[in-house]
């Protein structure tokens, strides 16, 4: 059985920013919201990825210009951990997470 | 700059584990898609520094970068400190007290690298001379001596002080191998 450790606090805030844009987030717009350095950002979403919490899909929009990019979007099973880590975190610090999780 | 530091990433994204990946090839490709200049660079930056950690945790291990990051410390402490004993003003008990302690943290660099068992009892046994001399030192025995009294006191409990961090930081990454294995 593999444990997963409770999230980091960056872990988190990757998660709610997913969690608040149904249509996903380029790594860029997700870096910025998230308010991380695109060094921490990246591992994170691979791990989140491998673990299937989150989809990364290459966008291949035809006004799209340059090489195709990522947009992550959070999965059920993604959502669905958010929610469980967050509802033993003391309000009101949380509040407008859970809402976002919701 | 962008270019370069892109073809860096390119060297060592084929440097990491397939399965180690850190989204290298992800953070390129959203790369070109951030406007040139110091946002592009600094978002690339990143990406290099933690690509560089990665490699180095992968390929020499959180404990042994541990430990070449405390020698390289302690190697920078004692040779600062000692170019600055010699060319400072002091008298000659000073010097001769400072020229004693700081190569203490290079033997303590070596041990840090070599064996952090050796490190941990280095530096245990260092921590209680030195907080032995603070007290012998502060009961005021030498009070009627020539010697500089407070100097020897801050000196003693200083080294004390750095001596028990040292003994923490070999425990903490002893700590690291050992739940690397649980």
């Amino acid at each position: 059985m593999t444990r997963i450790r409770r999230p980091s606090a960056a872990t988190l805030k990757i998660l709610t920013c997913l969690a608040g844009s149904p249509g996903g987030l380029h790594g860029y717009a997700l870096m910025k919201d998230a308010g991380l350095a695109s060094g921490t950002l990246y591992p994170i979403l691979g791990r989140l990825a491998n673990r299937g919490w989150l989809d990364k899909a290459w966008e291949t929009g035809d006004d799209e210009t340059g090489p195709p990019r990522r947009i992550y979007k959070l999965t059920d099973l993604g959502r669905g951990q958010l929610k469980h880590y967050i509802q033993d975190t003391p309000r009101p610090a949380h509040t407008q997470i859970i809402s976002v999780a919701q | 700059m962008s270019q370069i530091l892109d073809k860096l990433l390119g060297v060592l994204q084929s440097k990491l584990p397939e399965t180690k990946g850190v989204g290298l090839s992800d953070l390129r490709a959203e790369a070109a898609h951030i406007p040139a200049g110091f946002t592009r660079v600094s978002f690339q930056w990143s990406g290099v520094l933690a690509a560089i950690g990665h490699i180095l945790r992968f390929r020499v291990g959180a404990q042994k970068m541990g430990q070449i990051l405390l020698a390289f410390a302690l190697t920078i402490f004692f040779w600062t400190g000692l170019i600055y004993t010699v060319n400072a003003p002091h008298d000659g008990e000073i010097k001769l007290v400072l020229n004693f302690v700081f190569p203490l943290y290079q033997i303590a660099a070596v041990f840090a690298v070599t064996s952090l068992g050796i490190l941990k009892r280095f530096t245990s046994v260092c921590s209680v001379l030195w907080a032995m001399v603070w007290v012998i030192l502060s009961l005021g025995v030498l009070g009627s001596s020539s010697l500089p009294i407070d100097f020897l006191r801050a000196i003693a409990i200083e080294a004390a002080c750095i001596m028990a961090g040292l003994f923490i930081a070999a425990s903490f990454l002893e700590w690291i191998e050992d739940g690397r294995h649980a």
